[in-house]
Formats: C-alpha cells, sequence, structure tokens
C-alpha cells in the first residue's frame, strides 16, 4: 500500500550525488542487546538524513573487510559502496613508496568489460577521484547494455595503478528497442510501430526513437506506482 | 468470439506490521483500513458477481506478509477491536447527525458497512478473511499469485542468488500452507526483473511472472507483439508486460478515474475536523489525530467541498466503467487485425488502491465486470495461466532489467535516504548463506536459531522499508525496522558462531517476529 508519496522526485539524471560522510571510525563490529527488541526508538538527530540513518549501535558502520560492491540502478548510473581496512592500505601504500615516492591519489576506476572480457583484460576506464571519508558513490556510465568491473586503487604521479579491492561485474540494462530480429517472428516496419505505439498511447505511430522517446516520457511522469495517492489529493 | 483478452491483475500487499510488545501500534492499522476499506469490499464485489451469474476472471496477488498477517491470531483480535471501536464512533455519528438531512444518510452508510464488515469476518469466516477469496480461487474465477515472501525488491539482490531463491521459495511455500495450492504465477515486487531470476521462480515451479511495459519492449530480441502476447524467456518462464493505455486511465494523477469531482475525498476525515475530545477515544493511543475512515465530502474541485453523495458517485462509477470498456473495445478493434490474432491486454494495480484510496474501485470493478459480461463480446476476461492454456505457442525474448517505480529501475530503493542498507544486507545475506552451508545437521537450538536468522534477514529486505525512507512519511519507522532485523539477525548469528545461543533473547524474537513458521533455512544453501 502506498502512503502519502510525493510524486516529484529530485534525482537529476546527470549528476552524481556527492555525500559528506562521517569519517571512518574503522571500529570492529559493535554488539549493542540492549534494544533488541524495541522499534520504535527515534532516530539520531543529525545533519543530514545519509548521516542519521547510519550512524547508530545496531548497525556497524563497517565490517573489517576489504570489499568494492557495484549495483546498477539504472541503464546509465551504477551505485557502489565499499570498505578497505587500513591495514590493507597501509600494507599497498608501503609497496608503492618502495618503487616510486611522490604523491598518489585514491580513484575509483571503472572498466567496461563489455563482450565477456575479465580483468586484466577490458575495453576502456575511466577514473573517479575519491576523497578519503567517501565510502560509496553514484557512477555515471552514461552506457546502456554494457558490462562493467571497478576496482579502487592508487594512482600515482607516474599514472600507474595499484588496485586495492576489486568489485563484483554487473550490466546495466538496454535502454531502446532492441536491434535484434527474430526472423521467425518479424512484422513489417510499419505494421510494428502503430503496434507499439498503441502500447503507450492511442494512435500513435513513427519509429524507434519517437516511440522510446514516448515510453521515456511516461516511465518518468505518468504511470510510475508512485502515483496512486496523489489521485486523491488531486481536488484539494 | 471476442477478439481480444483483458486481464485485470490486483497486488494486495502489506508489509509484516505486528507489534506485540505494545497495545495499540500506529502502523498496524495500515492492515486494519486496509480489510475494512478494500479487502472485505473486493470480496463483496467478487460474491455479488458470481450471484448475478457474471462470468469474470480477475488475477490478485496476495503476499506472503500479507497472508501471514491476515491468518495470524493476535492481528485478527486486534482487527475485531479495532473495528469494534469504529461501529461504536459510527453509531455515535449516526446519533449525532440525526437531524442534518445531509449527513444522516452518510454516518448510516457507514455504520451499515462497518456492521456488515464485522459479520462478514467474524460470523461468516471466523475471522480468516484468506477462505474468503479461497473460494474463488477453488471455483476459477480468481487466480491468486504469490510475490517475493516479504516483498523484498529482487534485481538489487541478484549478485546473492541465494537470496532472491530464499525470497520465491519462502513465498511458495507459505503460500502452499495458508491457500492450499501451489502459486502459478507470481508478481515480482515493485514488478522488479532482472534477467537470471527467471532461472530461480523455474525451480520454484512458477508458470509466469508480471513486469512493466518497457521490460518487454526493450527485450532482446525485438517483441513482436509488444506487450499484446506474454514472451518467454529462455527457460521457459513467461512474461506478461504492463499496458501503458489502460493502466493511464487509473493511475493518471491527471486523467485517472479517481480524481473526478464526484467520487468520495480521501483526505477529509471526521478524525481530522471533528472536536478534538469527541473523536480522542477513537484515535490511536497517543492521541494524535489519524484518519478514521468515516469521510463526509466529496472531491469536488478547488473550492469549497460539498457532502459527499453516494448515488450520485456509483452513477460516475458506472460511467467510468463504461468508458473503460469502450477503450478497451476499440484498442482490441485496432490491434487484432495488425496482430492477426487475439491481442492481450493486461491492467496491474495496487489492490489497496480500489477502496482504500479510491473509495469507488471496487464498484467500478464490479459494474466493469458486468459489461464485459452482458453487454458486448469483443472484449473477454481471462487470467495469464488460461492464456497460456490456449496460446502455448509465443515468442522467445529475454526482458530486460525494470520495475514499476518512478523512472522505471531501481532508483526508488537505491537512492541517497535508503542505499546504506544494501552494504548490511548483503552482509547479511553472506553470513546467512555460509551459515546454512556450514550447518547441514544441526541440533534442534541450532535449527531454531538458523531459522530466525533467515526470517530477520527476509524482513529486513522488505522493499517497502527503502520505500518509505525515500518518500519521507514513516521514515523513522522504516529506519527502526531494518535495523532491528539487522540487529536481531546479527545477534543470533554471533551467538550460533561461538556456539553460545541466547535462548531467552531467541525465544522472544521468534515470539516477535513469527512469520514463516515452516520456513526452512536450508532454502539459503549454495546450490554449487
Amino acid at each position: 500500500m502506498r502512503r502519502s508519496v510525493k510524486k516529484k522526485t529530485s534525482s537529476p539524471k546527470k549528476r552524481a550525488p556527492k555525500r559528506a560522510l562521517k569519517k571512518p571510525s574503522r571500529k570492529p563490529v559493535k554488539k549493542s542487546k540492549k534494544k533488541l527488541l524495541s522499534t520504535v526508538v527515534a532516530a539520531k538527530p543529525a545533519e543530514s538524513p545519509a548521516q542519521s540513518t547510519w550512524v547508530d549501535d545496531r548497525v556497524p558502520q563497517y565490517y573489517g573487510e576489504d570489499k568494492l560492491v557495484l549495483m546498477v540502478r539504472d541503464p546509465w548510473w551504477l551505485f557502489a559502496y565499499w570498505e578497505i581496512t587500513p591495514g590493507r592500505q597501509k600494507q599497498l601504500a608501503h609497496e608503492i613508496d618502495k618503487k616510486e615516492g611522490g604523491d598518489r591519489k585514491t580513484v575509483l576506476r571503472v572498466y567496461d568489460t563489455s563482450g565477456g572480457l575479465a580483468l586484466p583484460r577490458f575495453n576502456s576506464f575511466f577514473d573517479i577521484e575519491l576523497n578519503v571519508y567517501s565510502d560509496n558513490w553514484y557512477i555515471d556510465t552514461g552506457m546502456p547494455d554494457r558490462e562493467w568491473v571497478a576496482e579502487i586503487g592508487y594512482r600515482t604521479a607516474s599514472g600507474r595503478f595499484f588496485p586495492l579491492v576489486r568489485s563484483n561485474k554487473v550490466r546495466t540494462p538496454a535502454f531502446g528497442i532492441s536491434e535484434v530480429l527474430d526472423e521467425e517472428w518479424m512484422l513489417p516496419d510499419e505494421i510494428y510501430y502503430r503496434l507499439i505505439g498503441r502500447s503507450l498511447s492511442t494512435n500513435v505511430s513513427g519509429n524507434s526513437m519517437d516511440i522510446r522517446k514516448l515510453l521515456e516520457k511516461y516511465l518518468k511522469n505518468v504511470v510510475s506506482s508512485e502515483n496512486t495517492p496523489e489521485l486523491s489529493k488531486k481536488g484539494l | 468470439m471476442s477478439q481480444g483478452y483483458l486481464s485485470l491483475v490486483l497486488h494486495a500487499h502489506l508489509p509484516y506490521v505486528r507489534h506485540p510488545e505494545h497495545e495499540r501500534f500506529l502502523e498496524e492499522e495500515w492492515l486494519y483500513e486496509a480489510i475494512t476499506e478494500t479487502y472485505i469490499p473486493l470480496f463483496k464485489t467478487f460474491e455479488a458477481l458470481k450471484r448475478d451469474g457474471v462470468h469474470f476472471r480477475i488475477t490478485m496477488s496476495m503476499t506472503p506478509t500479507l497472508l501471514s498477517m491476515l491468518t495470524d491470531p493476535l492481528l485478527q483480535s486486534r482487527y475485531v477491536k479495532h473495528l469494534e471501536r469504529l461501529i461504536g464512533l459510527s453509531e455515535k455519528e449516526v446519533h449525532r447527525t440525526k437531524n442534518d438531512p445531509q449527513f444522516a444518510p452518510l454516518a448510516r452508510m457507514y455504520s451499515d458497512l462497518f456492521h456488515e464488515a464485522h459479520h462478514i469476518f467474524c460470523d461468516r469466516f471466523g475471522r480468516d478473511l484468506t477462505r474468503g477469496f479461497r473460494q474463488f480461487m477453488e471455483s476459477g474465477e480468481l487466480e491468486i499469485i504469490t510475490c517475493g515472501a516479504t516483498h523484498g525488491f529482487l534485481p538489487l539482490m541478484d549478485l546473492q542468488p541465494e537470496a532472491v531463491r530464499a525470497q520465491i521459495q519462502t513465498a511458495v511455500r507459505t503460500h502452499e500452507r495458508i491457500l492450499g495450492r501451489k502459486p502459478r504465477g507470481i508478481w515480482l515486487p515493485e514488478c522488479g526483473y532482472a534477467p537470471g531470476i527467471d532461472k530461480i521462480l523455474k525451480e520454484a515451479g512458477i508458470l509466469f511472472f508480471i513486469v512493466d511495459n518497457h521490460a518487454i519492449v526493450f527485450g532482446t530480441p525485438r517483441p513482436k507483439f509488444g506487450v499484446f502476447a506474454p514472451v518467454y524467456c529462455k527457460t521457459g518462464v513467461a512474461a506478461f508486460g504492463r499496458d501503458l493505455e489502460s493502466s493511464k486511465s487509473v493511475w493518471s494523477a491527471e486523467e485517472g478515474y479517481p480524481g473526478d469531482a464526484s467520487y468520495r475525498e480521501f483526505y477529509r476525515d471526521i478524525g481530522f475536523d471533528l472536536d478534538y475530545e469527541y473523536v480522542k477515544p477513537y484515535l490511536n493511543g497517543d492521541g494524535t489525530r489519524i484518519h478514521t475512515g468515516i469521510k463526509y465530502y466529496r472531491i469536488t474541485g478547488n473550492s469549497h467541498k460539498q457532502p459527499y453523495d453516494p448515488g450520485y458517485a456509483a452513477q460516475k462509477a458506472a460511467e467510468h466503467a463504461g468508458n473503460f470498456l469502450f477503450n478497451r473495445v476499440k484498442q482490441m478493434e485496432f490491434l487484432a487485425p495488425l496482430m492477426g490474432q487475439k491481442p492481450l491486454v493486461l491492467s496491474p494495480y495496487d489492490a489497496e488502491l480500489y477502496g482504500h484510496w479510491w473509495f469507488e474501485g471496487p464498484q467500478w470493478l464490479g459494474y466493469l465486470l458486468r459489461k464485459i459480461h452482458f453487454d458486448q463480446d469483443v472484449v473477454e476476461t481471462l487470467t495469464p495461466v488460461e492464456y497460456l492454456e490456449r496460446h502455448p505457442r509465443n515468442q522467445v525474448v529475454t526482458p530486460t532489467m525494470s520495475s514499476w517505480g518512478y523512472n522505471g529501475y531501481s532508483e526508488v530503493w537505491l537512492n541517497g535516504s535508503n542505499d546504506w542498507v544494501y552494504r548490511h544486507l548483503h552482509k547479511s545475506v553472506e553470513r546467512m548463506v555460509e551459515s546454512a552451508n556450514r550447518f547441514a545437521q544441526p541440533a534442534e537450538h541450532e535449527r531454531r536459531a538458523l531459522n530466525q536468522m533467515a526470517r530477520e534477514v527476509l524482513l529486513a529486505q522488505s522493499s517497502d522499508w527503502a520505500f518509505i525512507m525515500k518518500t519521507g512519511t514513516h521514515s523513522s519507522y522504516a529506519v527502526n525496522r531494518t535495523k532491528d532485523h539487522l540487529q536481531r539477525f546479527t545477534h543470533i548469528w554471533e551467538g550460533l558462531s561461538k556456539n553460545l545461543i541466547d535462548m531467552p533473547a531467541l525465544e522472544r524474537i521468534e515470539s516477535v517476529d513469527n512469520l514463516f513458521p515452516d520456513i526452512d533455512y536450508r532454502v539459503y544453501a549454495s546450490t554449487n
């Protein structure tokens, strides 16, 4: 059941939300058993909703492991969260210092591994520079229907990259009408787009791009499940 | 001979909310309101149709959490108390308005509705409303399908297939225990699909699932008939896509029927409108004003609210049902010749839209099904399973990852307000899988601990919590529920791992989070 839902959301497609998170304390898992059965504990006040939700003794901040997880938000955006133990960071920093001195930056390196590639093989990559306090990131890949793997590591002044941790592999969904045709089930284009157009609105015809635009409009505005409660507000 | 098929799907779901530790609990009222305002009115609609010899077919998902709450003795007895309080209030209202020609009939209407609900709930079904729906399932009008065990959003779980499998297997088991039959179809929570999930559905014996329009239209290869015929995944499980044109006429805030000025206004409730001392005994424990369910005004427009007129509203519902059918007839007549076969239009809705939000919704549904039966022969209602029986040959297409949420993908459940949960959910699943693999032959107390851990993981995964965090209302409740289940999980897991299970705590947790009594933690074991 949906209750008091806001129709408008403010999550622009092309801006990575950067969050100022509290400095990681690297504490081991806390074991508080006091509030085992409580459900009505008020959330602690904090500067932002993002902080208030996870600063709490019922769940630890980190689990004391080296881990990077990629998740798919939509055809263009991925979400990554991670934790890297201080031990792992020190160990790698030490190795790098033995080879070359100078500055190094912590970066999230995102590889396009489409076509079933596995690192060290990849098609291309891009880097996102991280500050030491971040432990999650929304990644704008801009590319539907591709496969991705990420690493967090140090990039040295000479441009060499030393990975600390590697993620799982994900695939962004395709966006748009497939170019893959199934001969046994083909329809002439003209009939096809009248048919697909009808699934969006009455008497729409056109080509793949028109249909795609219409569908985008629908997905964003008209029929998402969040709209329901707004119905009753209409007369207010 | 009809020219096309209409498949109406109602998704009935509420998250598991049960707080024996409090005498009254605000969020428990979600269930009580839904029983009075949606589930009983839908039951009455189906019963009246059947009594009048109307042939109809409806598909309804009843989620495992909803089925569990509807069959829980504590919640059943609390609902009766709630309803009896409401009957008391409605009788007071009959008395208060007796000299007011506009409001007296409305007060009487609510009083009658609540008395009737009491009769249906207590006298006819012995407090177990699932029996009411089960009879239509057995006689074939109603196809009841399942959902994820706790409505977990599966695309954000799919890096751990064991988590998806546990949601599905536990759902199937619960459905069969309560309804006496294995489900043939599933409403994927939030219509959330990602390629590969169908493999786990297949293992569970599920024949079909429902997805949003773009899951099919953007599928590979290009689907010949768009959403007007189902497709098979490579596993042979069928995917049915949502038709947007028919959805829009009910869902849309701008164009949808429920916003019509003659319908009842949801937001004008005597819980807010009447003198505080008068309504106070009927408010929830802390005395905050809430909806009582007694609402006297119609939507009206932007001006002064007019009193509700049930006769006028019923006429409007009939008119809207006629309009919906007219548009489906046009749609079928357009599609059938293009396709060279009968099109299928699948229209899914949240069940709670009907009756709870849109008071006249169940009436509208009744009128629609009567008109389809008596007034025309172009459109015929049928269930997805019946479609597959009549048209077993369908194209093989892999749908795309998608959902029916805002923007069509995972954003509603993965954004700055709720993304923190996944670090913990994934860790719990990892520990759960590892424990399930390790304890192949557990002692009895270990088995109980493992089963309760499984319940806690599932409860923490409800998509409702992430959704509520996103929308803001009740968000502290959603945050607390997530953390409580995670904490309970971790506490039991630590005890199990150290061979020091805290039995008194385990028993307390079992008594509070008591759903899925026959759960088997081994659903989390790795299969390869």
